[in-house]
C-alpha cells in the first residue's frame, strides 16, 4: 500500500475536512485575502513591477508569511488533536485493531490532520508565485522558501503528533501553549538577539527572512566555526528532527499506552547527544565570554569560565533524558515477570544512571575539549576535568533518587519526587547563602556535596587552596548514589516477590 | 479459536487513587471456533480488560494469548486481521457518511480493493442500513450506530467477533434486532465473544459462558454444563386440583426434600433424587390423598445461577 496516496487514514481525513462546501469557502476566503494584499501593496508602493523587495516582492513575502503561520500553527494544532481526540472519543482503539501499520497510521495522521491547512496554503500559492514572478525574484530562492515552509511544518507537526500520542486526559491546553512558545522561541533570530548561539531563526518563519531583510545577503550560520548556508542548515535540522519524532511515534502508536517507550534507551541517548552536538556546534564563543573572538596568540577563553556555561546548556537535555528513561511501575512489573530475580540485581538497581553518567561525561568532556581547543594550554585543566567527574556523579545521584521514588505506590510518585528535590535544593541554597558558605574554599566544597551551585562558581580562588577538600563532595556524591541504588534494589525485590504474595487464583478456570 | 494461558493483568489505579488492580488473575481458558461465548461479571471484574488483551489493545503483565493460533503479543497485526472488535463505550466519525466509514475500515483491514464495493453493499444490507447508505453518521439513531459499529467489526469478514456490552443503551426493539443479528452471524460460522449485563439475552444466544469476578474465573464452560454444575438439587412444583390437603407439611416431613415452600394451589420443593425416586414420591403423595393435577420441574435460570455463584452460595 502506498504510504500516502492510498493511505486510508489520509483519505478519511480528506473526506471529513475537504467536503466541497468547505473547500469552496476556503478558496473564496483565500481569494479575498490575496486580492486585499495585492491591492494594499499596489496602493502603498504604487508600482508592482519594481524588482527585489519592493512592490510585488512584498506581496510574495506577505503571503508567504501568512502561509507559514497557517500551515505551521494551524496544522500543528490539528496534529496535536489528532490522536488525543481519537482517544477521547474512543475511536482510537478501532484504528489500533486494524491492519494498518504504525507507519501508515502515523503518515496518515501527519499529513491528514492538517490537510485543510495544506489546501489553504495551496490556494494562496498562485498569488505569492505571481508576486515572486512580477518582482523577478530568483526561482531558487522561492523554491528554497517553500521547501523550508513544508519541511519545517512537517518537523513541528511530527513533534505535535508525538505530544498528542503521549497526552493523557488533560494537558491539551498546556501543550498548545507550549507549542506556541516553542514556535515563538525558535522564531528568535539568535544572531540578531546577541544570544550565546550563532544561528539565525529556526522556525519556518525563517523562509521569509531573505526577502524581508536586505542584510541577509550573507544568510549563514557558524557551526564549529565553519560557515554554513542557513537554508541548508534548516533543511538538515528539519529532516533529522522530523525523523527522530516520527520514529518515536511509529514505534509507539499502536502500543498499549502503559507500555509507551518513546525511544529505546540507546536511541534516546543518541537523540540527546545529537541535540548537544548542535548546541555545542552553534555556540557563539564570543557571546559566552562576553568578549569578541580574537585571532592570534591571545587567550580567548578560560575553561573555568566557559565550561560551566556549556554544561548548563546541556543540563536541560540531560534532565529530559533522565525523565524519559525512568521506568514506571508497570514497566518494572513486566520486567519482573520476564526476568524474575534478574530484574532486581545491582545492574537493574543502577538504572538509569549508566546512560545519564555517559551522557554527562560526553557533554561535559565535549565542553572541556572544545573550550581547551579555543584557549592556550596549561590553564586550569584540572578544574575543567573535575567538572566532568562531578557532573557525572551529580546527575547519577539525582537520577537514581528519582527512579527510586518513582517506584513508590503513590498518587503522583514522580511529581512528588521532583517536588521534594526542588524543595531540597531551595532550602539548601537559602541556608548556605545565609551562613556565607560560598565565600570560603572549604565552605564552597562542603556545599557542593549537596547542590551544584558552588561547583558552577568554582574558580582558581576556591580551587587552589582546597583542592583536596573538593574531593570530598565527589565521594559523598558517589556514596549518595549508591544509597539510592540500594534503596531501588530493595524496591525492585518487592516487585519480583509480588505474585507469590497473592492468594492463588481460582482453580476453576477450564476449557469451555 | 481463543486460548488464554495463565494470563495476568495487573496495574495501578488511575492517578488520584492509591492502590493496584489485578484485572485478570492467571486466567486460563479456551474458546473453540463456532461458539458464542458470553462473559458476565460485575463492573470492574476484568471483562473489558480481558477483551482488550484478546484484541491486542492491552498487553498482559504475564501469560500468553493466541487467536486462531497466532500469538497476539508477538504478531498483533496478523492476529487482529482475524478479529472484529466493538467497544463498550464507542463513538463513530460523525462527519463521515455510512459507506465512507465502512470503506475506511475495509481499506484499513487491507481487504482486496476489488472486493470492497460488493462487501460494503453486503454489510450495509446485513445491517439493514440501505436507506442510510449516503447519510452522515451524525444523523443515525443509537441503534443504527450500534449496527454500523458491528458492521465495521465484520467488514473484513473475521472469524472472531469480540463485542463488549453491545446491548448497552439500546431500546427493546434494537436489542431484539441485535440478538437476531448475532444469531445470524453465529449461523454464518462466526465465533462470538461477548460481554453483557443482560443475562437473559446471554442465556438465549450463548453456547458457552464464563462468570468472572475480581479478575478470576468463577465458572467457565458450555452453558448447560455450567448450569448443571451449580445445581445440587432439582426444583419442582406440585399443583393440587383441590384444597384441603396440607401439602407443604407433608413434603417437609419427607426425608431428602429441601427448600419446601407452600403456594396458593400447591407447593415447591428441592429434590436430589432421580426420576424413578420422583415417581415414587408422587405415587406416595397420591396415595396419601392429595389431588395432584400437575408436577413440573422448575428450570434454573442463568440469572439465578449467576446470583448464587457471585454471592458465594455455590463454589
Amino acid at each position: 500500500m502506498s504510504l500516502l496516496f492510498d493511505n486510508p487514514e489520509l483519505i478519511r481525513n480528506a473526506r471529513i475536512q475537504l467536503r466541497p462546501g468547505r473547500m469552496i469557502a476556503a478558496a473564496v476566503i483565500c481569494a479575498i485575502v490575496s486580492v486585499t494584499v495585492w491591492v494594499s501593496v499596489l496602493h502603498a508602493s504604487g508600482d508592482l513591477s519594481m524588482d527585489g523587495l519592493r512592490g510585488a516582492g512584498v506581496v510574495f513575502a506577505l503571503i508567504l508569511y501568512l502561509q507559514v503561520g497557517i500551515l505551521l500553527i494551524g496544522g500543528g494544532i490539528f496534529c496535536l488533536q489528532s490522536v488525543h481526540r481519537e482517544k477521547e472519543l474512543n475511536t482510537f482503539d478501532y484504528q489500533r485493531v486494524t491492519r494498518l501499520t504504525s507507519l501508515e497510521l502515523a503518515a496518515g495522521k501527519l499529513f491528514g490532520a492538517p490537510i485543510l491547512m495544506y489546501f489553504v496554503v495551496l490556494c494562496l500559492t498562485p498569488v505569492s508565485l505571481a508576486g515572486a514572478f512580477a518582482a523577478h525574484l530568483p526561482g531558487l530562492f522561492v523554491a528554497e522558501a517553500y521547501v523550508i515552509l513544508v519541511l519545517g511544518s512537517i518537523a513541528f507537526h511530527a513533534l505535535m503528533l508525538l505530544v498528542s500520542m503521549l497526552l493523557g486526559r488533560s494537558g491539551q491546553a498546556v501543550s498548545m501553549l507550549l507549542f506556541l512558545l516553542l514556535v515563538g522561541f525558535t522564531s528568535i533570530d539568535f544572531l540578531d538577539a546577541r544570544s550565546p548561539w550563532g544561528v539565525h531563526r529556526l522556525s519556518p518563519f525563517a523562509a521569509v527572512d531573505p526577502f524581508f531583510n536586505s542584510h541577509y545577503s550573507d544568510w549563514t550560520d557558524r557551526f564549529f566555526g565553519v560557515r554554513l548556508d542557513h537554508a541548508e542548515v534548516l533543511i538538515v535540522l528539519y529532516v533529522t528532527f522530523a525523523a527522530w519524532f516520527l520514529l518515536a511515534v511509529v514505534r509507539n502508536l499502536k502500543r498499549d499506552s502503559s507500555e509507551y517507550e518513546i525511544l529505546p534507551a540507546a536511541g534516546l541517548f543518541g537523540f540527546v547527544m545529537y541535540v548537544n552536538l548542535l548546541m555545542l556546534g552553534f555556540v557563539s564563543w564570543g557571546e559566552i565570554n562576553g568578549t569578541t573572538i580574537r585571532q592570534g596568540a591571545d587567550v580567548l577563553f578560560d575553561a573555568t569560565a566557559t565550561v560551566p556555561e556549556l554544561i548548563a546548556m546541556s543540563w536541560w537535555s540531560l534532565c529530559l533524558l533522565a525523565l524519559i528513561l525512568l521506568r514506571n511501575r508497570e514497566q518494572v512489573r513486566r520486567r519482573s515477570r520476564r526476568l524474575a530475580g534478574g530484574a532486581a540485581n545491582w545492574w537493574a538497581a543502577l538504572w538509569p544512571a549508566p546512560y545519564i553518567a555517559l551522557g554527562a561525561a560526553i557533554t561535559g568532556g565535549g565542553a572541556v575539549a572544545f573550550a581547551a581547543y579555543h584557549r592556550e594550554p596549561g590553564n586550569n585543566w584540572h578544574v575543567a576535568s573535575y567538572y566532568v567527574v562531578f557532573l557525572v556523579l551529580w546527575f547519577s545521584r539525582d537520577a537514581l533518587y528519582l527512579q527510586w521514588m518513582y517506584l513508590r505506590r503513590a498518587k503522583y510518585p514522580l511529581g512528588s519526587a521532583v517536588l521534594y528535590l526542588v524543595i531540597f535544593y531551595l532550602c539548601a541554597t537559602i541556608l548556605f547563602s545565609t551562613f556565607n558558605f560560598y565565600d570560603t574554599a572549604r565552605g564552597a566544597a562542603f556545599t557542593a556535596a549537596f547542590i551544584p551551585s558552588a561547583f558552577f562558581a568554582l574558580n582558581d580562588r576556591l580551587w587552589g587552596p582546597a583542592m583536596r577538600v573538593w574531593m570530598i563532595p565527589l565521594f559523598l556524591q558517589a556514596a549518595a548514589a549508591l544509597v539510592f541504588a540500594w534503596l531501588q534494589k530493595r524496591r525492585l525485590a518487592e516487585f519480583v516477590s509480588e505474585p507469590a504474595d497473592r492468594a492463588p487464583s481460582a482453580e476453576i478456570a477450564q476449557s469451555a | 479459536m481463543i486460548h488464554l494461558d495463565n494470563v495476568t493483568k495487573q496495574y495501578d489505579l488511575p492517578s488520584g487513587k492509591l492502590g493496584e488492580i489485578v484485572a485478570a488473575d492467571r486466567l486460563t481458558m479456551d474458546v473453540p471456533a463456532g461458539e458464542v461465548f458470553g462473559m458476565v461479571g460485575p463492573n470492574g471484574a476484568g471483562k473489558t480488560t480481558t477483551l482488550k488483551m484478546i484484541c491486542g489493545l492491552q498487553s498482559p503483565t504475564a501469560g500468553r494469548i493466541t487467536v486462531n493460533g497466532i500469538d497476539v503479543q508477538k504478531e498483533p497485526e496478523k492476529a487482529q486481521g482475524h478479529i472484529g472488535y466493538l467497544a463498550d463505550f464507542f463513538s463513530l466519525y460523525d462527519d463521515l457518511k455510512v459507506w465512507e466509514y465502512l470503506d475506511y475500515f475495509a481499506h484499513a483491514y487491507k481487504m482486496d480493493p476489488a472486493l470492497i464495493p460488493s462487501r460494503l453493499e453486503e454489510v450495509i444490507r446485513l445491517m439493514n442500513l440501505e436507506s442510510k447508505r449516503d447519510e452522515l453518521i451524525s444523523g443515525l439513531s443509537r441503534g443504527m450506530k450500534q449496527r454500523l459499529g458491528i458492521g465495521r467489526a465484520i467488514i473484513h469478514n473475521p472469524p472472531l467477533l469480540v463485542l463488549d456490552e453491545p446491548a448497552a443503551g439500546l431500546d427493546p426493539k434494537a436489542r431484539v434486532e441485535l440478538k437476531d443479528l448475532l444469531k445470524t452471524l453465529h449461523a454464518d460460522g462466526k465465533t462470538i465473544f461477548i460481554t453483557s449485563h443482560i443475562l437473559a439475552d446471554l442465556e438465549e444466544i450463548c453456547t458457552s459462558i464464563a462468570i468472572m469476578e475480581k479478575g478470576r474465573l468463577l465458572r467457565a464452560g458450555r452453558l448447560e454444563d455450567v448450569m448443571r454444575e451449580g445445581q445440587t438439587v432439582r426444583r419442582f412444583r406440585v399443583k393440587l386440583a383441590a384444597e384441603g390437603f396440607a401439602l407443604a407439611g407433608w413434603l417437609a416431613a419427607r426425608p431428602g426434600l429441601v427448600e419446601v415452600a407452600a403456594e396458593a394451589t400447591g407447593a415447591r420443593f428441592g429434590f436430589a433424587g432421580d426420576d424413578a425416586e420422583l415417581a415414587a414420591l408422587v405415587r406416595e403423595l397420591v396415595a396419601a390423598g392429595a389431588a395432584v393435577c400437575g408436577v413440573e420441574e422448575l428450570a434454573e435460570t442463568f440469572e439465578r445461577l449467576y446470583s448464587r455463584v457471585s454471592s458465594g452460595e455455590v463454589m
